[in-house]
Formats: structure tokens, C-alpha cells, sequence
């Protein structure tokens, strides 16, 4: 038998593998500490004293001490600093002083909460005190839920229950809302976009129920490390905060290793698998005993890896020490692994995405990525999976053919010295707000004169009583309609009405697959239409557009369908502006109208069109905010206007990569279309819009931080080696006759752009 | 560009389900915003008297209050306002602790309560607009309403009604349990600095009974429907309960007292046949001879006994319905069976089974298992044991190829092999 290579052997031999482009290690840390506040409760500290704890790091005594003060605020912690301490000691102190306290828990996801119970119950046992917390979500059973309601000193639970069974029913919380001394908020970073403006509302709801009956909680939150956790805190929380940084808590060293896989293809610049790549870098691991932990973007993926890592190992480790983890699976599935992982029967995971947030597994050794996990506060979230206490840890990024992948690999100095992505939300986006306000008089009627946490909404209240939602008596606005509001409004969809995808390919068995809203599904769920979900194709028989419904069944063709979507953008009013000889950039109010017209069916394996056929569907409309470049004639004049066209097409599907990831948004919330004769100016423009109605704030963003994002645009156009452009940089490169390079026209435009930057900036 | 072009702009993207307003509508609600200045004086108020509808004030507040009077020999579908006070005697000298029994509880203390809301389910935001309860008192049955004029009256609504009502430890409702109370709690927690304490309650839930006898027989047990197939009571010109949302709030709008009057009556018929279905379950329960109680009636009603340990009052019943000639005697007489083994009559029990096993049916095995039971333990013939355990056997496999169940015949085999043995 071979001998087993240790962790830093594995490291060595690493070294000289040619296709590492890229080693960076980050120096360990030694543990910062504090001793126990001497206001601790004797009982606390002998629990932490039996854990071995007999010091606090120094962000846990920071927090220990903002919190007896009274103040409310942020933790940054890196994966693994115990940040949980940073609330469960404030929190277990007060209640240990005051048992009548409450405290209520938010996670993001119902798997985080249990997994937190679990862990804060064990420290209440070891204290043994008479303190009781519980998870509050949609499997608590009915007959435990009145026992939280009544006696749970520490409730958890996550937005969307807190949204739409707690708020709404928060007479039968009475007890908790009239002690509610802290609410924690775990993974604050998770909270952005329209989900975190929905969340940020959320919480506006649960201030004004608290002030109903005369508690004022203090926020404690925790977050992941983003460019701006304390804008993003004090927007979630409508709430002045304290950011603290001091983590004291030791890191091991960490090696950092790009890997690009070997080019196979030199003309197409196609590079080996990196699902082979990752097997093989995974298995050589595993088979050394090294707790290994593999990132895949899919769950599809998460799959096939996995097959084929447990076939490798299978005979040496036993089939169930590797085991997958992913969001499909049932809660007690993941326990069970959670916990093997802890107890060490399992050596290696492969996961997707979902055990990027806080759930504590132990401790693993390396981390092998699948190509760039889209943002870099994934990556170094996925990197804190490996070492999570003193030891040397791997961290493998195994890169993608792939434009993104390949920018981060070949220009790592971007990757390290970057700073983290920004978080937004806007909370007073009026669709969310009103949303919101439904749900807040619901709950309590509103007064004249009343804020809604610090804002004017008496407009809103005017006209939701026009829309006979609301009825106004003695200067008060009651709630006075038959629906249940927070039914109807999801956290965590873009769109307010979505499309139901109804999988009737077992007749007996009609099964809901999935649900998409309906401006994509113009595009993706027309008749006909061929719809992937999970690699399964499914053709769409029939789209009920009134119902809102698409039935689909499941089949194997060989082709895929594209749509056409004709947009209009009308520009309503032009808030921001700046101003160029040869061209502009303004961000303003648009008016959004998109019609479906006609599909092709194109062939998989030679990308040629094999039918078409028209899609009838009425226009939708959409308002929002929009941010748009704009050229002048004389461009036009300069280039030809074929050739500005093709340029104009291939610049914005490159923005739209660009702007999205810097943004830190989905693709699908940050539209871009380019016009030649934009409607309101009859210039050529390209404009980037917020998917949602209203917008939420993607958008104002890109116009924030349009010179960088055209200047990462321009390196990223460069950096890609094809001549005239190619999928992964400008779309294919220029169908037309004409001569002019496409890519070079692109990058034309950008230097054209890059020079607005200073000039006369004016504000409406 | 202002809120209010924002708000009307993006009016499509919004879920809005309030009723588009017509511009008449719009009006009103208007012409009303300007006339609510006099709160002391009711709008319109003068319309409330031919409905007898009085105003009852708190400070600001008021709630509009309606009593009507029911003579004792008022008929209401097949019964008489007048058998409550029978089968309150009736139950005062029967020997049960049935759930709906009323021993020891004067006819006059039982309250016969009924809301309407807002909406559906049970949040918050959904208001009471109206609490309508009857009772007997001086020989007549009075219907008391409070009625809420307006969402800011609400503390008036529950100050009287809890002034009128201090006892509420008999409350008998149609799925109030779920429902009106919970929803009266909800909504007296918003008002509590204002109004009494809610009085300790306890509570008769006749949908939970209606469900036990007709669940089967009935097509839902919708009060409606109860009060059709089984009281005899044919509403007419009835508002539907499920209108009353919308008209309330049209009511809100006009202030106008007739467009909520179908809503009152309707309210007031409610609580008027709580009394007569209570009066029809009681009589059932109790087997009083007036009534025609089907066999199903009776079958379930003995099930209810037994649930609720009272063997002997089930066995009683499960007696009458096995000599009749119906579809669940078979059930019956099996139930008969298991509760008569339960209390050691065993020749009994098994004259119950025998009875059963020779037919052709699902219960057959389980008589049929019954019997080995007790042949193979009790009576020690192992002979007549096996016997029956093959005949189960036999028909569980017939069975068992359609339901897919195995386990009964594992056991089966494993009794069968070890009858044998025992042989």
C-alpha cells in the first residue's frame, strides 16, 4: 500500500504542477483575546470554562461591551471566528439577569436556524439554566408553536416567517413583542437586492409592532466581509450602528492556488474539463485522507462529481465517507451529513452554493472550487470552508474556459487587492414600500402623523384608501379588505406575479416544477418553447397567460429554442447626468415595453435554425430606473452606421457580464438592450435596467461606478485573446460584409466613454 | 417627479385587490370624508330605526346595538324555540358525561354566539365587524347584535357586548373554536387598555358534532346545508355569508344602514339555529323518541360514546343498529364486538364476530382474526383458531393484491404456523 502524503507534502508536489498560474498564501493569525467581562454571569462563564473557552477573542468581548452599553451593532466575521458568541453571550446574559427577556433569531435560511438551536441549546445546558430556545418555522408542529409563542425566551426563525406568520399574527406574540430586548440578524450580507429591501421593510414592520407594545430592541448583526456593512446595517435596520472589525481569532496559513486546466483546443482556446480537473485534484486528496470539501455552481453538477469521486474512492474510503449537499435535499438528509462531517465518518463533501452561509461542519482541510463562484465574497466564503481553526489549508480554484474565469486567473492581482463587492438594497422602493405598508396596516392601523420607521408614507395611505385597500376614520387608516396581504407578497421573487411551471408529463401526477416571473417567461415559456430545468428538457405545450401557468412536458430533441424580445425604452425624466463632447451617461426613469415576436428552434450540436415560429403575447409593461450611455451623431458619423450598430450590440453584452458582477446581482435583474434611435433622443444608446419595477438601486449603482465598470469592460475586452470577438467576449464576431473589426470599434467606444468620466457632472 | 405620479404610474405593477372604485364611488367616499366631522352624531343615523339598531357610546366611540325577541312557541324548521328548555331537563337526568351534555347549567346561561368578519383566516387585520349571540331569558329568546359602525368604534363594540355578556362559560358555536374566538381575542388584544377582560370561557362547537354525525351523509357540514338536510329550515332571501366582507364595506362608504341589513338578519338567523341544531343533536344523542334518527345517526353517535368512554351508552346504541337492517350494521355489530371483548363478555363478543365473519367483506378478516384470537387464547380450541385464521388468510390475499398490504398477512402466516404447531 502507498503511504499517505500529508497535507504539506500534497502542498509541495502541487508547487510544481505547471498548470498552477497563480500562488498566493495568506499568513496565519495568532488569537487576539480579552479575559471574561467581569459582569459575565458565573453561570455563562463556567459553560464556556467546561467548552474550553477561557478567554473571549477581542471582537467577542467588543460585542460583550456594545451590547451591556445598549448600542446596537454590526460583526464582521470571517468564517469560523465564533461569531456566534458575539450575540448568544449578550443575549444569554440578559435573559440569565432578566429571565422575562426575549430575544428573537433571524437566519436566512430554515437551515441555518436549526443548526443554530442545536448549538445554542448545548450551551444552555451547560449553563443549566431554565432558558428555552426554539426554531419557529414552517415545520414546527402546530402544538409546539403555542408553547414558542407563550414561553420561548429565544425564538429563530427566518424573514419569511417572521413576514407572513409572526407579524401578521402578533397578538399571539404578545409576550414576546413586550420583552423583546435584542434581534439578532446572522448573515447580514445575504440581505441585498430586492429580497434585502423586502427584508429591510420586514424589519420596519417588526419596530413599529414592538413600539405598539412599548419594547425598543437593540439589533445586533453579523456579516460575512462586503465593502459597506455599515450602510448596508443602517438601511436594513433603520438603525444608527457600530461596525466592529477587530476579529481576534486565529487563522491558519492559507495557500491560495489558481489553477488553469491545459488549453486541448489551441485554435478555439478550449481548455480540459474542469469537472475532470476537479475529480482528479478532489480524489488525489481524498485518497490522502485530507478532509476535502468541492464547490460546484449546480446542483447538476454537485451530481456527476460526486458519482465519480465515490466510484474512485469507493474501494479505498467506502461509498459513504463522500456525500453531496445540496438545497433539494430533505432537512434530515442534511443533518445526517452535517453531522458525519463533524464526527468524521464523512471525509469529503461536494456541495453547491448552500453551504456557503454559516452552517458549522467541522473541519475540513482543502477546498477545491469549480470555476469562479461569481462574486468574490463567494469565493473566500467557500475558501473559509477549509481551516477553519489553526491548520494549513488548501484553497483550489480550478478556472473555466470562460471569459470571468479567465480574467480572475490571468489578472489575480484584481482578485486580491479587490474590495469586496458593495451590498445594496432600497428599502423605499415603492412597489416593496407599499407591499409593505399593506402588511403594516394589516397589522396595526396607521395615525395621522405616523412614520413608517422615519418615513412620510401618508401619500401612500391616501391613495391605498382610493384603492379602497385601506378606510379612513377619525385620522386613522384601518386595514378594510377581505385578503390576508403577506400571503400574496414573497421575499424573495422579483416579480410579484410569477408563472407556475406545472410538469404534466405523468398524467395522474401533475407536479409544480417551478415558477418564473413573467417577463422572462415571455422568452423562456412560450408554446413550444424547449425549458431546462435541472438538464432536464421539458417542451412547453401550452402557456396559460391569464392563469398564469405553463404546462410542460418532458422530452429529448436535439435543438433549443431562442426568442425574441422587442423592447422600447422611454425615457420618463433624466435625474443625473454626465456629459461628454461625443457622448453621455444618465440615469433616470424609464418606461420598459417588451413584446415577445418570434422563436427560433436551433440546433444544439451545429448551432444552425431549424424553425421558427411567432409568439403571441401581450406587450408588458414595465417602470423602473435605468442608467444609459449615449452617443452623438458625430460617432456615428465617424464609424458608419452598420458598424456602430455591430459595436453597440457586442459592447453591451460584454456590460452586461460586467455590470452585473460588479453590481453583485443575478444576471437576470440588470437588463441591457442597445438602441440605435433610443426613443427620446433619436441617438444611439445603450441602457441598463433594473429588472424590477420601481428598481432597486442595481442600476443608480452602475451609473455610481460607470468608469469603473467601463474601465473593467475595456481591460476585459482586451484581455481576451480572440481577433475580431468571439462568444465569450463581443457575441460572434460581425456577420456584415464590411471590413471594420468589431472588437476594435468596441473597444473604440469604451475610450470614447472612459473619457466622460470627469467632465461636468450635473445634478437634478 | 412627485409620490402621487410614482404611485398612479406604477399602479400595474402593484397588488392591488382593493375593488376598482367607480368614479360615482370615488364620490361618496369623498362627499363622506367631509361629513365625518360631527363623530358624536352617526351619519345617516336616523336610518337605523325601522332595523331597531340603537347607539351605545364610549367616550368617542359607539357600536350600534340591536335586540330582537323570539317567543318561546316560535317554529323554526322542524322545531320549537321552546324543546332548548326539554333537552337542558333531558340532559339534566341523563346518565352521561356526554361533550354536549348541559348538567348542572340552567338553559338560560347558554349563549349562542356568532361573528362576522372582514375576511378569511385568522390574521390580525381581519376585523369583527359584528358579535351576535341569543339566549333564553325571561321565557323569551333574545338576539343581541353589536354592530361596529366603523373601524375606529371597536372598543365601543367589545366594551358593550362584554358589559352585557359577563358570562361567557357556555358558549355554543359553529367552529367557533377555531375561528370566532380565537378572532375575538386577536382583536380585544388590540383594544385591552380600553375594555374588560375576556371572562373565561368554555365551549360547545357543533360543527365538531354536526362532522361526527353527517359527515358521510352530507355533501359538507356548511351550517346552510345542516340546517337543510337536517333542521328543516329553508332561509329565504338569505345574504350569503360569504357576501358580508364586500357589503360591510360598502356599508363604510354610504353609511347607508339597508346595505347591511341582509347581513344582520342573516347573523341573527345563525345564532337562532345554533339553538335548534343544538336542540336536534341533543335529542339524537340522548335517543329521544321524537326524532327520526337514521341508523348512520345512531352508529355514529355510538362511536362518539365509546370515544369518549361511555361503553355501555355505545353498546346501547351499536345494539339498536345491529338489528336494523342497514349498510353500516356490519360495522356495527364488529364495533359491537371489540367493545364487548373489551369488557370480558366474551361468548358475547363472539356471537358479534361469528356474525360478521361470514360474510364477504374487509371487515370479515378482521372478525375472522378476531375470532382466532379468541379461540387460540381464550377458548384454547385451536381447531376453530386455524380454521378462521386460514379463512382471514384466504381473503386478506384476495385483498392484499389490491391494497398492496403485507403486513397483516406476515402475522396471519406466523399464527397460522404456529396453530399448527400447536394442533
Amino acid at each position: 500500500m502507498l503511504k499517505k502524503l500529508s497535507l504539506k507534502r500534497y502542498i509541495k508536489e502541487l508547487c510544481e504542477d505547471e498548470n498552477v498560474v497563480y500562488w498566493h498564501e495568506l499568513e496565519g493569525q495568532r488569537a487576539k483575546t480579552v479575559p471574561f467581562p467581569y459582569t459575565l454571569d458565573e453561570r455563562i462563564k463556567k459553560a464556556l470554562e467546561q467548552r474550553g473557552i477561557h478567554e473571549l477573542y477581542t471582537h467577542q468581548g467588543t460585542a460583550y461591551d456594545l451590547a451591556v452599553k445598549g448600542s446596537h451593532f454590526t460583526a464582521i466575521t470571517p468564517t469560523a471566528s465564533g461569531k456566534t458568541l458575539c450575540y448568544n453571550l449578550p443575549v444569554l446574559q440578559q435573559i440569565c439577569e432578566d429571565p422575562s427577556s426575549r430575544a428573537l433569531y433571524i437566519f436566512p435560511t430554515k437551515a441555518l436556524a436549526q443548526d443554530q438551536r442545536s448549538e445554542l441549546n448545548e450551551m444552555i445546558d451547560a449553563i443549566g439554566a431554565d432558558i428555552k430556545g426554539f426554531t419557529y418555522d414552517g415545520d414546527t408542529a402546530p402544538n409546539i408553536r403555542q408553547v414558542v409563542r407563550k414561553a420561548g425566551h429565544i425564538v429563530i426563525t427566518n424573514p419569511d416567517m417572521l413576514h407572513s406568520a409572526i407579524l401578521p399574527h402578533h397578538t399571539k406574540w404578545v409576550s414576546l413583542f413586550e420583552n423583546l430586548k435584542y434581534v439578532v440578524i446572522d448573515e447580514l450580507h445575504t440581505y441585498r437586492g430586492v429580497f434585502g429591501s423586502h427584508v429591510a421593510n420586514v424589519i420596519r414592520r417588526l419596530k413599529r409592532i414592538c413600539a405598539y407594545y412599548g419594547s425598543h430592541p437593540q439589533f445586533i448583526c453579523t456579516s460575512a466581509t462586503i465593502a459597506n456593512p455599515l450602510e448596508l446595517s443602517e438601511n436594513l435596520t433603520g438603525t444608527k450602528m457600530t461596525v466592529i472589525e477587530n476579529n481576534g481569532a486565529p487563522r491558519g496559513r492559507k495557500h491560495f492556488v489558481f489553477y488553469n486546466p491545459p488549453i486541448i483546443n489551441k485554435p478555439l482556446q478550449i481548455r480540459k474539463s474542469t469537472n475532470v480537473e476537479v475529480k482528479r485534484l478532489a480524489s488525489k486528496l481524498l485518497s490522502n485522507d485530507i478532509k476535502t470539501i468541492v464547490f460546484a455552481r449546480s446542483r447538476v453538477r454537485v451530481e456527476i462529481i460526486l458519482s465519480h469521486l465515490q466510484e474512485i474512492v469507493a474501494k479505498q474510503l467506502g461509498r459513504k465517507s463522500i456525500r453531496g449537499y445540496r438545497g433539494g435535499y430533505l432537512p434530515k438528509q442534511r443533518r445526517e451529513i452535517e453531522q458525519g462531517l463533524r464526527n468524521g465518518d464523512i471525509k469529503g463533501v461536494v456541495s453547491t452554493n448552500a453551504l456557503e452561509l454559516g452552517v458549522d461542519i467541522g473541519q475540513l482541510q482543502a477546498c477545491v472550487m469549480t470555476g469562479y463562484p461569481g462574486s468574490i465574497a463567494s469565493v473566500w466564503q467557500q475558501a473559509g470552508r477549509a481551516g477553519r481553526r489553526h491548520d494549513e489549508a488548501l484553497i483550489i480554484m480550478v478556472a473555466n474556459s470562460t471569459p470571468i474565469d479567465q480574467f480572475i486567473v490571468n489578472q489575480p492581482e484584481y482578485f486580491f487587492e479587490a474590495t469586496p463587492e458593495h451590498a445594496r438594497i432600497n428599502p423605499d422602493n415603492l412597489i416593496i414600500l407599499v407591499d409593505h405598508l399593506k402588511c403594516a396596516a394589516y397589522e396595526l392601523p396607521f395615525k395621522q402623523g405616523d412614520l413608517f420607521d422615519g418615513v412620510d408614507v401618508e401619500d401612500v395611505l391616501h391613495f391605498l384608501t382610493e384603492q379602497q385597500v385601506l378606510h379612513h376614520q377619525q385620522n386613522k387608516w384601518f386595514w378594510m379588505n377581505e385578503s390576508f396581504p403577506a400571503h400574496n407578497i414573497s421575499l424573495r421573487s422579483a416579480a410579484q406575479e410569477n408563472v407556475i411551471i406545472i410538469d404534466q408529463t405523468d398524467v395522474a401526477n401533475h407536479q409544480v416544477i417551478g415558477e418564473m416571473d413573467t417577463f422572462s417567461a415571455m422568452t423562456l415559456l412560450h408554446d413550444e418553447a424547449i425549458y431546462l430545468h435541472e438538464g432536464t428538457q421539458f417542451q412547453v405545450e401550452k402557456l396559460d397567460w391569464d392563469e398564469k401557468k405553463a404546462f410542460v412536458r418532458e422530452v429529448d430533441v436535439d435543438y433549443f429554442t431562442d426568442a425574441n424580445l422587442a423592447v422600447q425604452l422611454k425615457v420618463l425624466e433624466v435625474d443625473k447626468q454626465k456629459k461628454h463632447s461625443s457622448c453621455s451617461v444618465e440615469f433616470g426613469d424609464v418606461t420598459v415595453n417588451a413584446m415577445a415576436t418570434i422563436f427560433k428552434k436551433i440546433k444544439l450540436t451545429s448551432f444552425e435554425t431549424i424553425g421558427s415560429g411567432p409568439i403571441h403575447l401581450p406587450e408588458q409593461e414595465l417602470h423602473t430606473n435605468a442608467t444609459w450611455i449615449q452617443f452623438e451623431e458625430c460617432v456615428q458619423d465617424e464609424i458608419g452606421k452598420e458598424e456602430l450598430e455591430h459595436a453597440l450590440i457586442g459592447l453591451s453584452h460584454v456590460l452586461q457580464a460586467v455590470a452585473s458582477v460588479y453590481v453583485m446581482c443575478d444576471r437576470n435583474d440588470l437588463h441591457v438592450t442597445p438602441q440605435m434611435k433610443a426613443v427620446h433622443s433619436g441617438k444611439p444608446t445603450i441602457f441598463l435596467y433594473d429588472r424590477y419595477p420601481g428598481g432597486v438601486g442595481l442600476s443608480d449603482d452602475v451609473y455610481k461606478h460607470i468608469n469603473e465598470i467601463l474601465t473593467r469592460t475595456k481591460q476585459y475586452i482586451e484581455a481576451c485573446s480572440c481577433e475580431e470577438g468571439c462568444p465569450s467576449c463581443i457575441g460572434v464576431g460581425s456577420s456584415s460584409n464590411s471590413s471594420a473589426n468589431t472588437k476594435q470599434l468596441s473597444l473604440t467606444l469604451l475610450k470614447k466613454l472612459l473619457e466622460v468620466g470627469d467632465t461636468n457632472v450635473f445634478k437634478k | 417627479m412627485s409620490l402621487k405620479n410614482k404611485l398612479s404610474r406604477m399602479k400595474g405593477h402593484m397588488q392591488l385587490d382593493g375593488r376598482k372604485a367607480s368614479e360615482q364611488e370615488q364620490k361618496n367616499y369623498e362627499d363622506h370624508s367631509n361629513e365625518k366631522s360631527d363623530a358624536k352624531l352617526p351619519a345617516k343615523f336616523n336610518q337605523w330605526i325601522p332595523l331597531k339598531g340603537k347607539p351605545l357610546f364610549l367616550e368617542e366611540q359607539y357600536t350600534i346595538f340591536r335586540e330582537i325577541h323570539y317567543p318561546l312557541d316560535f317554529q323554526l324548521g322542524n322545531t320549537q324555540l321552546s324543546e332548548l328548555k326539554e333537552v337542558v331537563r333531558l340532559w339534566e337526568g341523563a346518565d352521561t358525561d356526554h361533550p354536549l351534555s348541559t348538567k348542572g347549567i340552567d338553559a338560560e346561561q347558554l349563549i349562542f354566539f356568532d361573528t362576522e368578519t372582514t375576511g378569511l383566516g385568522g390574521g390580525t387585520g381581519n376585523t369583527i365587524f359584528l358579535l351576535g349571540y341569543c339566549h333564553l331569558e325571561d321565557d323569551v329568546v333574545k338576539v343581541k347584535q353589536f354592530f361596529l359602525p366603523g373601524p375606529a368604534d371597536e372598543a365601543a363594540m367589545y366594551f358593550h357586548f362584554l358589559q352585557d355578556v359577563n358570562d361567557l362559560s357556555n358558549l355554543v358555536t359553529y367552529n367557533g373554536k377555531a375561528f370566532d374566538w380565537p378572532q375575538v381575542k386577536t382583536r380585544h388584544t388590540l383594544v385591552r387598555d380600553k375594555v374588560p377582560l375576556l371572562p373565561k370561557f368554555g365551549h360547545y362547537d357543533l360543527l365538531h358534532a354536526a362532522r361526527r354525525l353527517w359527515k358521510d351523509t352530507l355533501p359538507s357540514c356548511r351550517l346552510t346545508i345542516v340546517e337543510k338536510e337536517i333542521l328543516g329550515i329553508e332561509r329565504v332571501d338569505d345574504t350569503p355569508g360569504s357576501l358580508a366582507p364586500l357589503l360591510y364595506f360598502d356599508f363604510l362608504k354610504e353609511k347607508d344602514p339597508k346595505i347591511i341589513e341582509g347581513v344582520l338578519k342573516h347573523n341573527e338567523y345563525d345564532v337562532l339555529s345554533l339553538i335548534v341544531l343544538y336542540v336536534q343533536l341533543s335529542k339524537r344523542i340522548l335517543n329521544c323518541e321524537d326524532v327520526s334518527s337514521t341508523m348512520k345517526e345512531k352508529y355514529e353517535i355510538a362511536r362518539w360514546y365509546e370515544k369518549v368512554k361511555e361503553p355501555m351508552k355505545a353498546a346501547e346504541m351499536y345494539e339498536e343498529v345491529v338489528k336494523s337492517n342497514v349498510s353500516c350494521r356490519d360495522e356495527a355489530l364488529l364495533a359491537l364486538g371489540l367493545l364487548l371483548k373489551k369488557q370480558k363478555q366474551r361468548d358475547e363478543a363472539m356471537d358479534c364476530f361469528e356474525g360478521v365473519a361470514i360474510k364477504e367483506n374487509a371487515l370479515a378478516i378482521t372478525a375472522c382474526i378476531e375470532l382466532a384470537k379468541l379461540f387460540e387464547h381464550q377458548f384454547k380450541d385451536f381447531d376453530k383458531a386455524l380454521y378462521y385464521s386460514e379463512r382471514a388468510y384466504e381473503q386478506q390475499k384476495k385483498a392484499a393484491r389490491l391494497l398492496r398490504e403485507k403486513k397483516t398477512l406476515d402475522d396471519l402466516k406466523a399464527r397460522i404456523e404456529r396453530l399448527r404447531k400447536k394442533r
